[in-house]
């Protein structure tokens, strides 16, 4: 994924879309979307999903591999093993990773203005993250969708993004759009000197950061 | 065989004992309360939260741990080394050992969002996890005490009534120096991998450094051995008998007070390393951080150095102090306290430090705040009830002080 922060304007329709289409709870939102300032003091937005890092600390961490790296590369999380010890969310260097205080009774404030809730909802004690909507990307491949092209197969944040700042594809294909538009552009990595590598990138605001 | 502890009568309940009994049975009572309100309603009883996730119960579990120490470092100095005086302290070792984890159990129990799926890590193994590492040696190292335990128990006149129960025991105190072997092992390895628990996560710039897994073995082999002869020298005031001879007491004390100072050693070095002379605008940034919202460099200085190792050690190695009894158990009642302090510390100061990930220079996420809540001091409170429970049920039901010097099996 690439999301262009040159681009966003703050409009939070990505964490309301992602709230709604994966039911997650308003207050512990798997997006974000912060105010920010670069270092001149010029504003801008800044926005964060799970960054699935190809290296993950949460992958590595974990005592059961309730959250394993799929043949594809994303990061994901077997809900039914996760014992909720919660070193996955001690190990994040991202704050990507929520965990279920307690069993979510109410409704979403999100359903259905932004989405309709296509997973379940997770139970008590267990961690939970972003998924790249892997729902939406397995089911498309099925029937021959590409994600990032066709919205059936794509994640809902990267949908729903009014200025098209966010781009998602598949970034071990040289001829995908992603791919292109991260040779065409310069991009940043997150906490890159860790060495999580991360595969969301970051095109920086023209001001500079 | 040991006919004269078979045949001993237990003393009869006195209304000193009932009462003691009965403060007991309240903080078990406040603890299982709080128990049944964390199964009903979920960790949102407590106060952490997806800022600082880990709190007080998981101190209660390092603390345990550490302090279950003597178990392996007693059993290894009679079983490996040779040193057969100090023989006779070696049940009590493990018997405080054995209450020390399976308190963290108890508590880990409580701390999972999913105890019923407790037994998970045995199931599904990712061995790159030290959280996995530690599980299995923690119930390995389990195992191995009670059978080193086994032959004690079954000594105890309820199981008199079955003969071939005490040629069980009697085999399996043979292996005692295997057993010995493996618990030291083991046991090296997760007291370790529990620093290392802090000492890997590298997106938090305070924990993470080699020193971690070396800090809390050494601090783990200082303090465990102590605790046992703090419980010794109590024990024998509570029933007036001096069961261990007070030079191997004292002994151990000496031991407890050198093992200190190398702690306190590597200690220095680790604060002089990372925070003067080879700082990082990272750890710069944390202690910071720390030392403007927390009593960071107070609570180490008072709650660590000085209580935690300073006055210990003064109590231990000085003969002016450690020839009277009261001191030696002084000295070992504040060097657990300062285990409690450093591993509070640890954990919970990581935390507050606000991990920074975001690009520009006005986002930052706000600061970990924790104090404990009703529920987890309740669930302490429990803890220290099973700890008494324990101590005293063991005290009067088993034989934890061999008869005399001469070894009976």
């Amino acid at each position: 994924m690439i999301i262009n922060l040159d681009k966003c304007i703050g409009c939070e329709y990505c964490l309301r879309a992602c709230s709604a289409t994966n039911d997650v709870a308003s207050d512990r939102p798997w997006n974000i979307v912060v105010a920010e300032q670069n270092s001149s003091g010029y504003p801008f937005f800044f926005s964060r999903p799970c960054l699935h890092c190809q290296e993950a600390p949460c992958v590595e961490v974990c005592p059961v591999k309730a959250t394993y790296r799929r043949e594809d590369g994303l990061i994901v999380m077997d809900y039914d093993r996760c014992i909720g010890c919660r070193y996955c969310e001690v190990a994040c260097p991202y704050d990507a990773r929520r965990f279920n205080w307690e069993e979510r009774a109410k409704g979403n404030e999100f359903i259905p203005t932004w989405g309709i809730a296509e997973v379940p909802r997770r139970p008590r004690g267990v961690v939970e993250k972003c998924t790249f909507c892997i729902h939406r990307i397995d089911d498309g491949l099925k029937q021959g969708l590409m994600p990032g092209e066709h919205p059936e197969a794509t994640p809902a944040c990267v949908n729903i993004c009014p200025v098209g700042a966010r781009i998602f594809g598949n970034l071990n294909d040289p001829n995908s759009r992603i791919s292109h538009e991260l040779q065409a552009n310069a991009t940043i990595r997150l906490r890159e000197e860790l060495g999580t590598e991360p595969v969301v990138y970051y095109i920086p605001p023209k001001e500079g950061l | 065989m040991a006919t004269s502890t078979l045949r001993q009568k237990y003393p009869s309940i006195s209304p000193g004992l009932l009462a003691w009994l009965g403060f007991i049975a309240v903080l078990l009572t406040i603890g299982l309360a709080a128990a049944f309100e964390v199964f009903r309603r979920g960790l949102v009883v407590t106060n952490m939260s997806d800022l600082v996730p880990w709190g007080l119960w998981i101190t209660i579990d390092l603390s345990a741990i550490a302090l279950g120490a003597g178990a392996f470092t007693l059993s290894a100095v009679v079983y490996l080394f040779g040193l057969k005086k100090f023989q006779s302290i070696v049940r009590l070792a493990v018997y405080v050992g054995f209450i020390g984890y399976t308190t963290a159990l108890l508590t880990l129990i409580m701390d999972i969002g999913r105890p019923d799926r407790f037994w998970h890590p045995w199931v599904y193994w990712n061995i790159h996890s030290v959280l996995w590492e530690i599980t299995w040696c923690i119930t390995i190292y389990l195992t191995i005490m009670i059978l080193e335990f086994a032959p004690v128990v079954l000594e105890a006149k309820f199981f008199d009534r079955w003969p071939w129960l005490r040629q069980v025991a009697h085999s399996m105190h043979k292996i005692a120096p295997v057993l010995a072997l493996l618990g030291l092992l083991i046991s090296l390895l997760h007291q370790s991998s529990l620093g290392a628990t802090y000492g890997i996560i590298k997106s938090r710039p305070i924990w993470f450094k080699p020193s971690m897994p070396i800090m809390f073995i050494l601090s783990a082999v200082a303090v465990g051995p102590a605790l046992t002869m703090a419980v010794a020298f109590v024990l024998e005031w509570i029933t007036g008998k001096r069961a261990i001879s007070h030079d191997i007491l004292r002994i151990i004390a000496r031991a407890s007070g050198l093992t200190l100072l190398v702690y306190a050693y590597i200690r220095f070095w680790d604060l002089a390393a990372v925070s003067y002379y080879g700082r990082t605008p990272a750890v710069s940034e944390a202690l910071h951080a720390l030392n403007s919202q927390t009593p960071y460099t107070f609570g180490f200085w008072v709650g660590e150095m000085i209580i935690g190792i300073l006055i210990p050690v003064l109590m231990f190695l000085l003969p002016r102090y450690n020839q009277r009894p009261v001191n030696l158990v002084l000295g070992a009642f504040c060097a657990m306290l300062g285990i409690i302090f450093n591993r509070w510390n640890v954990t919970v100061t990581g935390l507050f430090v606000p991990v920074n990930f975001s690009p520009g220079t006005l986002y930052r996420l706000p600061a970990g705040e924790y104090l404990p809540g009703l529920v987890e001091w309740s669930i302490a409170v429990g803890i220290i009830g099973y700890i008494m429970l324990m101590l005293t049920l063991g005290v009067r039901y088993l034989p934890l002080f061999p008869k005399g010097e001469a070894h009976k099996f």
